[in-house]
């Protein structure tokens, strides 16, 4: 019996030893995993900290003094120099007005459909499930040309409808995913109570479904709104009057004016980019895990 | 993916029980008495349902992609685009005189080593850090995500602007730095944005820098799957880190890679807003990409036909890039949903 506890035993010993092993490394391999996590940290973030520490800074420290981790003096200047550039109050209304019609309409579509997929079983369901991740294979930059020239045909150009339609085609795909997931985890005997109860099939879709799925409601919206936000590619090639040009236009408006103003300009990229971060922050849980669902799932 | 079992039941083979059941991924068990013989005001709904959505994605796909091959088909230059009329069908004249033309090749092959240079840079980088992360505590995971993460949610507009800033070859940060490091001069006239190849290099590292978290954060959520007892056995088997590591993490993160490096390959393809905020395409056109060598050729340039080839040229590669996977997609889509 010896013979044969023994060998388990010692095996049993470092194979435990091992284990913790796997999940942390050993000592100098940990200090090295500490110190490349610090380096990816700080490469990952010193971009947009450097935004901001810029649009803190005084012109006079950005242009001659030497650059330090931390300003040395600190002023709101830049803030209200870049506010106060031609069109801010304009651009921000067009891009509020843009962004928000599109979350709008992006949640009422894409409920609609999300239900559609989710609730019935129906010929083409499946092909437009595919179809749907199908589109997104394409590369939208490579329709700017017909788009642009059946707009011009329906003297669609330079209108903010135009881009919103642009701007809910975006976010569509990966919203309908998204929310027919959410809406698949929850199960049909609720909306069948709430019928047998005299709701409608609708009227239980609107009453019983909709507040259940509330979290993904907000989490494709959110996903909405960034992409409206931001997109810059179809309002250059849409919108023609500086007046109708969005944040992102503005942003980088500023680039080809004679002597940049650096500090105005983070000052503006700052007003422009943190609240898309914190948005962001806010939802990148349900956005990651339904990105690689989405992809992953077909 | 737990769905496919029961939702195989459904299609093509049994026409009838298709029409309008609400879908039970739960089972396979009988419709209810209901689900037989609904009105057909019911078995519209989806449809209907369907039709809001469906009109915005044909239109802005199906349509533009039709006109798009119409378009590379015929002479549509100035003079048809102001006056609104008389494009001609000029077969393959286009794409003859694109694949003639010298600077359409360099653009083609730049478009591509680019796409493979930053994706390979992109997917090694991001299984280097999931790889790190896994061996990080709990906090400092949470913070190195967090930080991922906020170069992963910087809008391509900002980051070009911020980029633009930290590379000025007067005050900017980068040349400063490298000049104390006495690495490289990128000062006055050795500025990034008087060089194509600076420039691309530049638009490298931003690109990589903003699409290194999403492949990490995936590729870790990949890592977490993996069953401890497989490195487990391994050991007992005597397979040391390295051996673990191809035989084990490898192959079992093979669907995620696959998955990963396809979307990187379609989101590096349609590198524009960078490029052209950056640099606007130039020196001398010296960073052209296709996406934005299709802009100036049309909307600036008003040569829409030759525009539309070159879209042309972009969309087969990256369907060629993608192939294998919408195949895949397609194929399951047959047999899922």
């Amino acid at each position: 019996m010896a013979t044969l506890t023994a060998p388990t035993r010692a095996r049993a010993v470092p194979g435990h030893r091992r284990r913790a092993a796997v999940s942390r490394g050993r000592l100098p391999g940990r200090v090295l995993a500490y110190a490349f996590a610090l380096v990816t940290f700080g490469l990952s973030v010193f971009p947009v900290y450097w935004m901001v520490r810029t649009a803190l800074e005084p012109t006079a420290d950005i242009n001659h003094g030497t650059p330090t981790l931390l300003p040395t003096n600190v002023t709101g200047r830049n803030f209200v120099n870049a506010v106060h550039q031609r069109n801010f109050p304009t651009d921000l209304r067009n891009s509020l007005l843009v962004s928000l019609s599109t979350v709008v309409l992006t949640l009422l579509l894409g409920f609609l459909a999300a239900a559609a997929l989710a609730r019935f079983r129906f010929r083409g369901r499946s092909l437009y499930l595919v179809g749907l991740l199908v589109v997104q294979m394409i590369p939208l930059e490579a329709l700017i040309v017909p788009v642009y020239l059946s707009l011009r045909d329906i003297n669609g150009l330079d209108q903010f409808p135009s881009l919103i339609v642009v701007y809910l085609f975006f976010s569509l795909p990966f919203s309908i995913w998204m929310l027919r997931s959410f809406i698949v985890s929850i199960p049909d005997e609720l909306e069948e109570q709430a019928m047998v109860d005299g709701c409608s099939r609708m009227g239980a879709f609107l009453r019983v479904l909709l507040p259940l799925i509330s979290p993904g409601l907000v989490a494709v919206a959110v996903y909405a709104f960034i992409q409206a936000w931001s997109e810059f590619v179809f309002v250059l090639v849409i919108m023609q009057h500086s007046d109708h040009y969005t944040l992102p236009r503005w942003v980088a408006g500023f680039q080809t004016s004679k002597g940049i103003d650096w500090g105005a300009q983070m000052a503006g990229s700052a007003l422009f980019t943190l609240p898309v971060i914190v948005f962001f922050l806010f939802v990148q849980r349900r956005i990651t895990t339904g990105l690689a669902a989405g992809a992953v799932k077909g | 993916m737990g769905a496919v079992g029961t939702t195989k039941l459904t299609p093509r083979r049994r026409p009838r029980s298709r029409a309008n059941r609400p879908d039970r991924t739960s089972g396979g068990g009988p419709p209810g008495p209901a689900a037989r013989g609904r009105r057909p005001a019911l078995r519209a709904m989806p449809y209907l349902l369907l039709v809001p959505s469906l009109v915005v994605l044909v239109g802005l796909m199906g349509y533009p992609l039709v006109r798009l091959v119409v378009l590379s088909f015929q002479h549509y230059g100035r003079r048809e685009f102001l006056i609104r009329q008389g494009a001609t069908w000029t077969g393959l004249a286009n794409y003859r005189m694109l694949f003639a033309d010298s600077q359409f090749w360099s653009v083609a092959v730049r478009t591509i080593v680019l796409t493979a240079v930053i994706v390979a840079l992109t997917v090694l980088l991001a299984l280097l850090v999931a790889l790190v992360m896994q061996r990080l505590d709990r906090v400092s995971r949470t913070v190195v995500s967090l930080g991922l993460m906020v170069s992963w949610a910087t809008p391509a507009v900002s980051s070009a602007t911020i980029f633009k800033w930290m590379l000025d070859s007067r005050s900017g940060i980068i040349p400063k730095i490298l000049n104390q490091l006495h690495l490289v001069d990128l000062t006055g006239d050795n500025s990034v944005f008087l060089s194509g190849f600076k420039t691309l290099a530049s638009v490298t590292a931003m690109v990589v820098w903003q699409s290194v978290p999403f492949v990490a954060l995936t590729l870790f959520a990949g890592l977490t799957q993996i069953s401890r007892d497989l490195y487990e056995a391994a050991r007992v088997d005597g397979a040391g880190p390295w051996r673990s590591f191809t035989s084990i993490t490898m192959p079992m993160l093979r669907p995620i890679f696959a998955l990963v490096i396809v979307l990187s390959v379609i989101w590096d393809l349609r590198l524009f807003t960078q490029v052209y905020i950056f640099n606007q395409g130039g020196p001398d056109q010296q960073s052209y990409l296709l996406g934005v060598y299709s802009y100036f050729a049309s909307i600036v340039g008003l040569r829409f036909g030759q525009g539309a080839a070159i879209a042309i040229v972009l969309i087969v590669m990256a369907l060629i890039g993608t192939a294998y996977y919408i195949r895949r997609l397609v194929r399951s889509g047959e047999a899922t949903a």
